[in-house]
């Protein structure tokens, strides 16, 4: 798996010299953020896509200060930081940067792009997700995204290359399904550091590619022995999103002897629990199955409740013994629902701790970091042992 | 003789006559409620409304009567809820008009009011004030750390305490902040559905 995992991460690397080519070739650029934002027409449409996920880094969102208030998420504030600072290869030579505007955080960074004259494009994403009247909305702005697509390659967009794509993202979300089910075994043969990289690179690299890596990585893994110590405790990591790059908090809990088995994440994760139909309107399907059926993100509302249902179902089925709450910090939705979740969770008597960041991983912040998901980890072997 | 610090206040803010003397009563509860003590009273006039207000005004000491009388009526509402009147509440910003028409159909049988706006305005704005709830509103879960809006965590901190009924109807505008409309999930969270 290591080699695998080594090429995919090389050709994830090389992406956007790969998009530089491409677009010195005539080709169009697109970089977009967000799951509402279907992939899979920007590649039927011929358009070269980058999702914008990396975080981890503290520089990108201190170099944001000069636009923008200090109180926005890290993860967002990477988005232009990365920009500002030249780490995002891809932003300059973009046709458009798509942004899904389901969020404030997003919302006022896209502000900043569109000050420094970026060719923005928003896709408006209702939170009110349950009613008619969003439906219909976030289904009329996928059409004015299509029509975009159209304008920006200068053709209709072909609907039975649309279905394809969809019929090849399937085809990685039933693998990567594959591999997430090898994880609620008693010992998992996948770490979450890898297994979240392995999502991470299914979003950089192109569709056949990634489905024979995964193909070749289950068939390693169906039989293989576990990652992780012998009874380890079973971690839940749930919040916004972990990011492209942003692995220093999951390799602390598995260096301490900590087993992440699955996740609870709204960003930078393919959404490979929910295939969307490929026979019938292609728009339909994508709103279906992404909008109206998809877990609601913490934002949307009401969610929370529905939230914790899934997440309790989540605690059963990976048989997890406690949840990390792993926030970006000055995330305030996020830290909203902590305190609901924090108060639910009790009844069900499954620790949960919270760690807040700003992807400040410095020496000095290294040290008490370490020291306190060590503990964490160290006193859910002895809630589990004394069981 | 000991000063009647509420006296003074009311008439500062241009009460008089029958008027202040009808209102007085209501005053004196509002305040209680509020945790307006006397020493905070007397600061507010002795200090904080002098320093921060332009007080040679007429207008300007009427404009505090009618926060004055708005925030009474907030922080009456149990009452009004109790004897069935219809409590709708809203949140900054907002668009006016759908208020208006709201208070035009159901008359004396609704109260209309944006609780969070008016408390943190008139206790902040006059008496330097709302710490209290907002310190409540962060033991209930509102964390200091996270920077959230004070209107909000006003919103939680009158509710626990007793001192806002809940609202037959709220309705939550999200222009420009999520927070806002989240605000009233996170207060069913942890109170209950009352909070509609």
């Amino acid at each position: 798996m290591k080699e695998i995992l080594e090429k995919l991460e090389k050709l994830s690397t090389g992406r956007p010299l790969e998009l530089i080519q491409e677009k010195a070739a005539g080709k169009k650029v697109i970089e977009y953020f967000g799951d509402y934002v279907p992939e899979q027409w920007m590649t039927a449409a011929g358009v070269e896509d980058y999702l914008i996920m990396r975080g981890g880094d503290p520089q990108p969102p201190e170099a944001t200060l000069d636009y923008m208030l200090r109180f926005m998420n890290p993860l967002a504030d990477s988005m232009v930081g990365n920009y500002l600072l030249g780490l995002d290869a891809v932003m300059p030579i973009a046709d458009k940067i798509v942004i899904q505007q389901h969020d404030s955080h997003y919302g006022r960074m896209c502000e900043v792009l569109e000050y420094k004259g970026l060719p923005v494009y928003k896709v408006g994403v209702p939170a009110d997700y349950t009613v008619d009247i969003s439906r219909e909305y976030y289904r009329g702005e996928l059409g004015d995204f299509r029509k975009m697509l159209e304008e920006l390659t200068g053709k209709p967009l072909d609907e039975e290359a649309v279905r394809t794509c969809y019929a090849k993202t399937n085809e990685i979300n039933y693998w990567l399904r594959k591999i997430d089910e090898l994880r609620k075994k008693d010992n998992p043969p996948i770490t979450f550091s890898d297994f979240i990289r392995l999502n991470h690179y299914t979003m950089r690299v192109d569709y056949d590619t990634s489905i024979e890596a995964l193909k070749q990585i289950y068939a390693e893994l169906e039989n293989a022995p576990g990652a992780h110590a012998e009874n380890a405790p079973r971690i839940l990591i749930m919040g916004r999103a972990v990011a492209q790059g942003d692995y220093v908090v999951p390799s602390i809990i598995e260096n301490a002897g900590g087993a992440i088995v699955t996740e609870f994440l709204d960003e930078a994760i393919r959404p490979f629990k929910n295939d969307i139909p490929v026979e019938g309107d292609i728009v339909e399907n994508y709103a279906k199955a992404i909008y109206d059926d998809k877990v609601p993100q913490c934002i949307f509302q009401p969610a929370w409740e529905t939230r914790f249902e899934h997440l309790k179902e989540l605690i059963k089925e990976y048989n997890v013994d406690a949840v990390l709450w792993y926030q970006l910090a000055f995330d305030e939705i996020y830290d909203m629902e902590h305190t609901c979740v924090a108060k639910w969770i009790k009844d069900i008597n499954v620790p949960m701790m919270k760690l807040e960041t700003s992807y400040e991983y410095s020496r000095e912040a290294m040290a008490p970091l370490t020291t306190r998901l060590e503990s964490f980890v160290d006193s859910i072997k002895e809630i589990k042992e004394a069981k | 003789m000991a000063r009647d610090v509420n006296r003074e206040l009311l008439e500062l803010a241009a009460f008089e006559g029958e008027e202040l003397e009808a209102f007085l009563p209501r005053w004196l509860e509002t305040a209680k409620r509020c945790k307006l003590d006397d020493d905070k009273v007397a600061y507010a006039l002795d200090v904080y409304l002098p320093q921060i207000w332009d007080l040679k005004y007429l207008g300007v000491r009427k404009m505090i009567g009618a926060y004055l009388r708005e925030l009474a009526d907030i922080v009456h509402t149990p009452e009004m809820k109790e004897s069935g009147v219809k409590i709708l509440y809203g949140i900054l910003p907002a668009i006016a008009n759908y208020y208006y028409a709201a208070k035009i159909a159901g008359g004396d049988k609704i109260f209309i009011g944006f609780p969070d706006l008016l408390m943190v305005n008139t206790l902040n704005s006059f008496f330097h004030a709302a710490g209290p709830f907002l310190n409540v509103a962060e033991e209930y879960g509102f964390t200091y750390g996270c920077r959230h809006c004070p209107l909000n965590k006003m919103r939680l901190g009158a509710y626990v305490t007793g001192t806002i009924a809940a609202p037959d109807l709220i309705w939550s505008w999200g222009f420009n902040c999520d927070e806002g409309p989240k605000t009233d999930e996170m207060i069913q969270g942890i109170t209950g559905k009352k909070w509609n």
